[in-house]
């Protein structure tokens, strides 16, 4: 019998990779979409939080339009 | 003699099992978005069911063998064919009636692994292929999906304690979606081609079609709108184990749990394991339940449904052994499988109805 330890492993370390860096991007973006609302509220600087927020959301619709063409693309 | 009788019979009973291949994975892609609240029921089962009809589509490469190499292909008959997919489609309607997540792709093979050693003899079963390419990745997978899922949700909490509690709720929530519509599109482009793969083999077999021919669009339509319209009809019986009976799901978990279940399906589909997107996602949603606070997840759920995996292949295979043997003996033998398959779907959708789910109450309780 033969497993694909190899193929595996490659699930393991891309699946890793990609769902918790999807996860904490887009946790990163919310935290940062956050912060950015309440500095609205006490009219200090918002650049840095809505940069990043953006950055982040970018991020993940990258990722995961990346996602989409590998369905599509099989 | 009867070879179109048993053609009409295979072609339709292969579009029933489409039709019970999607309303027992409707959970896969939208049950966390269920129990969160991101989308309402009747919102989640369209969305998947569009998305599962677009696959369906935008598939480019349509099954070209039936058991992916676990039983001896020059086997298969017609009478093989009918008496898998009655294999396959009894065992998905007794799981759904108990309300567990079991995989379609398993019960089939299981299916077809019984009628064949009828049919043939245990030599036409590829014991070590069905350990290499099903078995092995039914293992692994849920548990990579389940470590990954971990990870991602005890850091989604980690990092935005201090969020507030509406934006991460509503943050949350649009992840889930959209990492949930992905889940259900990669099912489209997966299992409606199973089915596409399986008539149009069937007619090649039959002489209807010359060999190495792809699937006629009428099939490609008729496989797409029966898993669509499976899925649209929602399986509320395993949504709600899937969404309320594992662990008690937040967004942030269920954005984990699918995005987990998303990664490995993709990952996977790249290398070339053909798993079963149930087992994945029940992987992520129990990693998430463990990833936000340890002994959270419904153990005795999970245990059970474990079990309902374990028993899918040899459960199937009895069926599929039964059914294909009595169809292998001709017309006579095809027409009493398929009264007595109608009999026993009507006898457990009777069943269902003294203890109805629907999308009404689905989110009501965490058992079925």
């Amino acid at each position: 019998m033969h497993i694909n330890w190899n193929g595996l492993g490659e699930v393991l370390v891309v699946a890793l990779t990609a769902g918790v860096g999807l996860v904490v991007l887009a946790a990163l973006g919310i935290n940062a979409f956050d912060y950015r609302t309440r500095a609205l509220d006490r009219g200090t600087s918002t650049v840095v939080a809505t940069a990043t927020s953006a950055l982040c959301a970018v991020a993940c619709v990258a990722l995961i339009g990346y996602g989409i063409y590998l369905t599509v693309n099989k | 003699m009867d070879v179109s009788l048993i053609v009409v019979v295979v072609v339709i009973t292969a579009l029933a099992f489409d039709f019970t291949n999607g309303f027992h994975d409707t959970a896969n892609a939208m049950a966390t978005s269920i129990a969160t609240g991101a989308l309402k029921p009747k919102e989640a089962v369209g969305i998947a069911a569009v998305l599962n009809l677009v696959g369906a589509f935008l598939s480019i490469e349509v099954a070209k063998t039936i058991s992916s190499g676990i039983v001896d292909e020059t086997r298969i008959g017609p009478a093989v064919i009918f008496g898998g997919l009655v294999g396959a489609i009894v065992w998905n309607l007794l799981t759904w009636l108990v309300g567990l997540p079991s995989s379609s792709s398993h019960a089939l093979f299981g299916g077809l692994i019984g009628a064949v050693w009828v049919a043939s003899g245990s030599d036409a079963v590829r014991f070590t292929t069905v350990l290499e390419k099903v078995v092995v990745p039914a293992v692994a997978s849920p548990l990579i999906a389940g470590l990954v899922a971990m990870i991602a949700t005890f850091l989604a909490y980690r990092i935005t304690h201090r969020t507030g509690e509406d934006t991460r709720r509503r943050g949350f929530r649009v992840g889930q979606v959209v990492t949930a519509s992905l889940v259900a599109l990669a099912h489209g482009t997966n299992d409606a081609q199973k089915t596409m793969g399986v008539i149009t083999l069937t007619l090649i077999t039959a002489g209807s079609l010359p060999a190495a021919a792809g699937p006629p669009l009428w099939v490609i339509i008729s496989a797409g709108s029966a898993i669509a319209l499976g899925t649209y009809l929602g399986g509320w019986r395993i949504i709600r184990t899937m969404g309320r009976g594992i662990t008690d799901i937040g967004p942030p978990q269920g954005f984990a749990a699918e995005a987990s279940a998303a990664a490995v399906i993709l990952t996977s589909s790249h290398v070339g394991f053909a798993l079963s997107t149930t087992h994945v996602v029940s992987g992520g949603v129990i990693g998430s339940g463990v990833g936000r606070r340890l002994a959270e997840v419904r153990w005795s759920t999970a245990g059970r449904m474990v079990v309902a995996w374990a028993l899918t292949l040899p459960a199937a295979a009895l069926v599929g052994a039964g059914a294909g043997w009595v169809a292998g003996t001709g017309a006579a033998g095809t027409v009493i499988v398929a009264i007595a398959a109608a009999a026993i779907c009507g006898g457990i959708y009777w069943l269902s109805r003294r203890n109805p789910i629907s999308a009404h109450n689905v989110n009501d309780a965490a058992t079925v």
